[in-house]
């Protein structure tokens, strides 16, 4: 209920939000366009996977000291610790480097962003990033253009920074309006509820600003005009250390689990190191002033004592971080939690009946029976039918030749991975274990059944590729091109109600035998489709390309029957071992149904 | 019941080989029957039948189901034969 309500809720209020504001849509705006360009810098980052990138980002991040001096140098080249922080986001998300190298680089960018606060006090400088983000969008768009996959990805990667810096630039264009409200002044309070008030004030002037080099620019502006002290101002920055932290929460929002780890973690740090910076404040001033004294600089140089102050504090962090990393990345695993999608699992194959053959060979027939339920589902969806066709008395021909709504939307891959798969990998393990102190017979008979099992996994695979060309030709204006595709699927369809009549054992004459027509048919009907596309090619009623799908797909409807046929013959066979025995020797073999195909194609010819 | 086919029944109990032998034979038969019986009931149908896609695949069953007897038929033959040989 509350999630069908959620989204037109969030709607209602963007929309009255954007009414009430125009500074509102601006930062919204920015937000969105931040989150768009995460996406395409992980598209980027995909196109690189493979093996350069991976094997460069292992080898420089491979330790904890490699990760710290990369997320180091990184953040003092684009200072910008925010941007370094999201690119390991995306990193992470991509799974191109671990948890714990992305909070080494975390680490390593927090030290890094103080080179910023030292180039403001040596130079007043910087660096504007957001000057680059129209040429990286104009760059990148003709870049994806491209078609090698390398130049495309590469392209990507532009217009995601372009987009994230847009992103930036547009969210501080909307706060642009609250910063004037920013009087440092108004709060001045002593001591530690100062400190503490301060620093709250330094987080939100960083959220607000999206950049803790402005906030940093702003303190030594307040405390230039003596507008607030320098203790107050010590404790701004250390906010703005915390604050800086909402780019790297904001990209988590578009990034999987690890990369809301990584966000996590980047927040306990820089809050961790926060509040030790100010329980020993004291202390670290001390510590300032006698690294200033000792350097020689002049005693009321603010700007550079706020630069070692910034670097001291991060350092201090750091050196009190690495030694918990570890138990960092396992508290983070356990709190966020990856939610893993329903997989199917094992129903009758349990501990105890691997160890007993027979109650072990009968589990996996009936795993492998459950498995192949599961696939009926899936291969009817795929062709766009009802599994109730199948079981009803209706005429199959008739329904899928009258039938005008097509609709393939599941996603057979997903399904595969998350039921077929499952149970499949958990039927080979099981037999894998069971046939120890089985005999020769019972280990056939269970490797009849894990064959069975790989013939429903190539059954969908069949059906994937078939479902492509399905969905363009079922709904073709063409009527030939539909009607072949039509019959594809009355050929399945048939061998599926066959099966089923077959396993539900409900008409006493139907038993393997009754497989051996469906094989005449199927091979009938390939020798007639092939023929047929000819004629339909000769008589211009269907395309050279259109005849190349149908004859590819034929083979797949061909290599489907044919693996459901096979299943058939190993899992809905008679329980009785000799009525079973002598229906296997008078079943029909490949040889035997040529003769019989071969004998009625030369009566039909007369 | 005379003294031979008593023996007979008593070394057919004790030999498991040829025990099996003889419920094969016997399953066979059965399902020989059973086709010939389906053959029959195919081939009445098809005399009835106009429609010419279903004529086609009753003839095809009919030609499966008649291949399908004559193997059973020969391998009735040749357990017949094993069994009269033990």
């Amino acid at each position: 209920m509350i999630r069908k309500i959620l989204l037109p809720t969030i709607f209602i209020l963007l929309t009255y939000g954007f009414w009430l504001s125009p500074d509102f849509k601006v930062i919204t705006a920015g937000v969105a366009i931040f989150l768009f360009g995460m996406l395409a810098l992980e598209e980027g980052i995909k196109a690189f996977t493979g093996g350069v990138l991976e094997s460069i980002l292992r080898r420089s991040t491979n330790k904890l000291w490699k990760s710290i001096s990369f997320g180091f140098f990184t953040t003092s080249l684009m200072q910008s610790s925010s941007l370094v922080s999201v690119i390991t986001i995306s990193f992470l998300s991509a799974e191109l480097i671990t948890l714990a190298a992305g909070i080494g680089i975390i680490f390593g960018a927090n030290l890094g962003t103080t080179t910023g606060a030292w180039l403001i006090a040596a130079f007043g400088l910087k660096v504007k990033l957001s000057a680059y983000a129209m040429p990286m969008l104009v760059f990148g768009v003709v870049l994806i253009f491209q078609k090698l996959r390398l130049l495309k990805g590469l392209g990507y990667i532009l217009a995601g920074l372009g987009f994230l810096l847009l992103g930036i630039h547009y969210m501080k264009d909307g706060f642009e309006a609250f910063k004037e409200s920013l009087d440092l002044a108004k709060y001045a309070i002593t001591g530690y509820p100062g400190l503490f008030a301060y620093a709250l004030i330094g987080i939100m002037a960083t959220v607000i600003m999206q950049s803790s080099h402005a906030t940093l620019v702003l303190v030594l502006t307040a405390l230039a005009v003596q507008q607030i002290s320098y203790e107050n101002a010590l404790a701004l920055a250390i906010g703005s250390n915390v604050g800086t932290t909402i780019t790297a929460i904001l990209g988590a929002i578009g990034a999987n689990v690890q990369g809301r780890r990584l966000a996590t973690a980047h927040l306990v740090f820089n809050v961790v190191t926060g509040l030790i910076a100010i329980i020993f404040i004291n202390q670290l001033i001390l510590f300032v002033d006698w690294i200033a004294n000792s350097a020689g600089m002049e005693k009321d140089n603010y700007t550079l004592k706020l630069a070692v102050f910034h670097t001291i504090f991060n350092v201090l962090g750091i050196i009190l971080m690495v030694p918990f990393i570890h138990r960092l990345v396992s508290f983070l695993e356990r709190v966020i939690k990856v939610s893993l999608p329903h997989v199917e699992r094992p129903r009758y194959l349990s501990q105890a009946s691997a160890a007993i053959p027979d109650a072990a060979i009968e589990a996996v027939r009936k795993e492998t029976v459950r498995l192949y339920d599961m696939a009926v589902d899936v291969i009817t969806h795929g062709l766009s039918l009802d599994k109730k066709i199948i079981s009803s008395g209706a005429d199959i021909n008739s329904i899928i030749n009258h039938s005008s709504h097509i609709r393939l939307t599941e996603d057979i891959d997903e399904v595969y991975d998350r039921r077929i798969k499952a149970v499949y990998a958990a039927i080979v393990e099981f037999t894998t274990r069971a046939q120890g102190t089985m005999s020769a017979e019972q280990v056939d008979k269970l490797f009849l059944y894990r064959d069975a099992g790989y013939r429903i996994v190539e059954s969908i695979k069949g059906i994937k590729h078939l479902q492509k060309n399905l969905k363009v030709y079922l709904t073709s204006n063409n009527t030939e091109i539909r009607q072949e595709y039509n019959n594809i699927r009355i050929q399945i369809c048939q061998v599926l109600k066959e099966l089923r009549i077959l396993q539900s054992n409900e008409d006493d004459s139907a038993t393997v035998l009754s497989l051996d027509q469906l094989k005449l048919a199927i091979s009938e009907r390939d020798d007639i489709s092939h023929k047929g596309v000819d004629k339909l090619i000769r008589n211009n009623h269907i395309s050279a390309q259109m005849a190349i799908s149908l004859m590819n797909d034929s083979a797949y409807c061909q290599s489907i029957c044919r693996n459901l046929l096979s299943i058939g013959a190993s899992l809905f066979v008679s329980k009785n071992k000799n009525k079973r025995d002598a229906e296997n020797r008078i079943a029909l073999d490949d040889t035997e149904i040529n003769e019989i195909l071969t004998k009625r194609t030369e009566k039909a010819n007369g | 019941m005379n003294i031979i086919k008593l023996l007979d029944k008593l070394k057919n109990y004790l030999d498991a080989d040829r025990r099996e032998q003889i419920a094969e034979y016997d399953s066979v038969k059965r399902i020989l029957k059973k086709l010939k019986k389906k053959e029959k009931a195919l081939k009445q149908q098809l005399k009835a039948e106009q429609n010419e896609e279903v004529i086609n695949q009753l003839q095809r069953e009919i030609d499966v189901i008649f291949a399908q007897r004559e193997k059973g038929i020969n391998l009735q033959k040749s357990l017949k034969e094993a069994k009269k040989s033990r």
